[in-house]
């Protein structure tokens, strides 16, 4: 039942409740700063109010309308659908890790688990090494980029 | 500012693009701006955006000519793909492949390839021109703009951009307050108190604006791609003669003349998007041609007219960016924000106060211009087989530089966190309609927006129906209504006329 969710109307929920959300804490900051001059929280008022209104207009609209469900939104392919899981792992892989164990061990784990998806892990592990240094020597050495490294320096 | 004076600016600034390392990287960025528009999944938008964090180390001018580069750039790269293996490298080149694939497989590629860059030159210079003639002159219209008029202003250019882009006004006015609430995390402009900072210390100067234009651009369009199959298999046409048979010519020339004109007018509305005045040329192409039934099979003046009036967007519609601050296009707003970046206020007082920093960026672009022709002429062949860099190799390694661009502005990975959770967000909501352009132009606009109102709201004491007292701010106001309450109807006709919805690459 889940799965026969409007991806539509799961967005326009969501809309609504960062907006009541926004709304509230907008209540909590002063509305006038002096007599004429409006305060921290008279534009947020207004602007979450306003998309409240809309929010909830479109979360109507979309019980109306036909649209993607929850089981219709990754691709239906398998091959394809793994593509996008690796990504979206290796990416908060690297946000976890990297300052754990460093910039190039993580970017080249990273790097390596999204090349696989369309070459052998040997292959996709050298392009991998290569990259990952490319990008250390041109972002830290050229650009004197401060990228996270670990405690031996890399 | 009168004609002498503009033309001894602009060759003042000439001479400070041959000095230092302006034209070097008025070269580094068309030739990227080629590569992003050659290669398929990339657009000016995205390419801007992961070039951007880059160009911190630059001066403001250096930057904002490697950025414009890429911008109109792009525009000359994506003719290639569309005409030698029918895929558009970004929106604005769909057009050209339905007459310039069918010219390349009947071997004239190099002719619809040549057709394009001179039309892409002629157009760009056409704009630039007129950028010459109307944006000093507009700058000296718009000093006469107070707090209240800008803030109809911005209100105008952003109800004209979501009434012509994206499926539905309601979903763009939502994602318009979403990236104003997004711009109000942090100071407030005008009382300096802290606001939805809930206590952590990186909110408290705010979200990044680059780290979110970078996820809802360049790493949305990356999951699509890796969501897709990414094996490229077409075969590259030969290149022969880069010109057209005599006898074409005067139907070139006045297809150029008329895309110039198009795409030029086009360019200075907010929201219209580079793909419109494309599908406009085209329609009009097909109109005046005395064998319109032939278009779609190979008609020189179905390229000719398309990509000067590209060309000619991209420079027209540099106009009110520079002369009113008002960002028209997702590419654009990013060229913005690298404004705000350097700590140059696009605007009104650009041409009188910071003429230094203008002239060298607009002197950069006739030079720009003249690059990218003398590279697509006799390189074309080489551009092509960069698009066959298949996708599986090229996007990890876009998102290993989005990642470290993003890192490198603030040296937090907060802003890279901030990145992939905006990419990941955008990537679903994008599925059911809701754009992205309203939502970086008002994060962009935001502050200024607030601090507008905020002062106007001081002026008159508290009392806003007095807006309606000053002449311009009621056109303005006009604007918008008008905007938002045709929008809908004009929308319908206008994608049912001339094609699809804009992409935001």
């Amino acid at each position: 039942m889940f799965k026969k969710i409007k991806l539509n109307t799961l967005a326009c929920g969501a809309f609504v409740a960062v907006s009541l959300f926004f709304f509230y804490n907008s209540m909590l900051l002063k509305y006038w700063s002096s007599k004429y001059a409006p305060g921290p929280g008279f534009i947020p008022r207004w602007a979450s109010g306003f998309l409240i209104l809309l929010s909830v207009i479109a979360f109507i609209y979309s019980l109306k309308e036909e649209g993607i469900t929850l089981d219709q939104l990754l691709p239906p392919d398998k091959t394809r659908r793994v593509n996008l899981y690796v990504t979206w792992g290796s990416l908060v892989f690297f946000l976890l890790f990297v300052k754990l164990i460093g910039f190039l061990p993580t970017s080249f784990v990273m790097l390596t688990s999204m090349f696989s998806r369309g070459t052998k892990l040997p292959k996709a592990a050298l392009i991998s090494a290569i990259l990952t240094i490319c990008c250390y020597i041109v972002f830290k050495v050229v650009l004197k980029v401060q990228i996270p490294t670990n405690q031996l320096g890399w | 500012m009168d004609i002498t004076s503009t033309f001894s600016h602009l060759m003042n600034g000439f001479v400070s693009v041959a000095s230092g390392y302006n034209l070097l990287y008025c070269t580094i960025g068309v030739v990227f701006g080629m590569l992003v528009g050659v290669l398929p999944g990339l657009g000016p938008t995205a390419g801007t955006a992961i070039l951007l964090p880059l160009t911190f180390s630059m001066t403001p001018t250096e930057s904002i000519i490697m950025l414009a580069g890429i911008y109109y750039g792009a525009m000359y790269g994506g003719t290639i793909t569309s005409v030698l293996i029918n895929t558009p490298g970004e929106t604005a080149s769909v057009i050209t492949c339905l007459d310039g694939y069918p010219m390349a497989k009947q071997g004239r590629a190099g002719a619809a390839l040549g057709v394009a860059a001179m039309g892409s030159f002629i157009g760009g210079l056409f704009a630039l021109s007129g950028l010459l003639l109307l944006g000093p002159a507009l700058s000296a219209q718009a000093l006469k703009f107070g707090p209240p008029e800008f803030f109809c202003l911005i209100l105008m250019g952003l109800t004209l951009v979501i009434s012509l882009l994206g499926k539905s006004i309601i979903k763009g006015l939502m994602m318009a307050i979403v990236g104003l609430i997004l711009s109000m995390i942090g100071v407030d402009p005008f009382n300096g108190t802290i606001r939805f900072a809930f206590g952590h210390l990186n909110l408290i100067s705010g979200i990044d604006f680059i780290a979110v234009s970078m996820g809802v651009f360049a790493l949305t369009e990356i999951f699509t791609n890796l969501a897709e199959d990414l094996k490229i298999t077409k075969e590259i046409p030969k290149i022969q003669s880069m010109l057209p048979y005599k006898e074409e010519w005067p139907i070139v020339l006045k297809s150029i003349t008329r895309g110039s004109l198009i795409g030029f007018f086009m360019g200075l509305l907010p929201g219209c998007g580079s793909s419109i005045p494309t599908v406009v040329s085209y329609s009009v192409e097909k109109k005046i041609s005395k064998h319109p039934e032939k278009f779609g099979t190979g008609v020189i003046e179905g390229v000719a007219g398309p990509e000067t009036a590209n060309n000619a967007f991209s420079g027209g519609a540099l106009i009110p960016l520079f002369t009113l601050g008002i960002p028209t296009s997702p590419a654009i707003a990013i060229l913005m924000g690298a404004f705000i970046m350097h700590g140059v206020a696009p605007g009104p007082g650009l041409f009188t106060e910071r003429p230094e920093f203008i002239w060298p960026v607009i002197a950069s672009m006739f030079i720009g211009n003249l690059i990218l022709v003398i590279m697509n002429l006799p390189l074309a062949n080489a551009w092509a087989q960069i698009s066959k860099i298949p996708g599986k190799y090229l996007f990890p390694g876009v998102v290993i530089i989005s990642i470290l661009g993003v890192y490198s502005i603030n040296f937090n990975l907060f802003d890279v966190m901030v990145m992939i959770i905006a990419g990941f967000i955008a990537y679903f909501i994008k599925m059911v309609g809701f754009p992205m352009i309203p939502l970086v132009i008002t994060f962009i606009l935001g502050d200024k927006l607030e601090l507008s109102l905020a002062q106007s709201m001081t002026m008159f004491r508290g009392d806003l129906m007095q807006i309606f007292h000053r002449p311009i701010c009621v056109v303005l106001i006009a604007i918008i209504v008008l905007s938002l309450l045709i929008g809908n109807i004009g929308k319908a006709k206008l994608k049912q006329k001339f094609g699809g919805e804009e992409s935001e690459i």
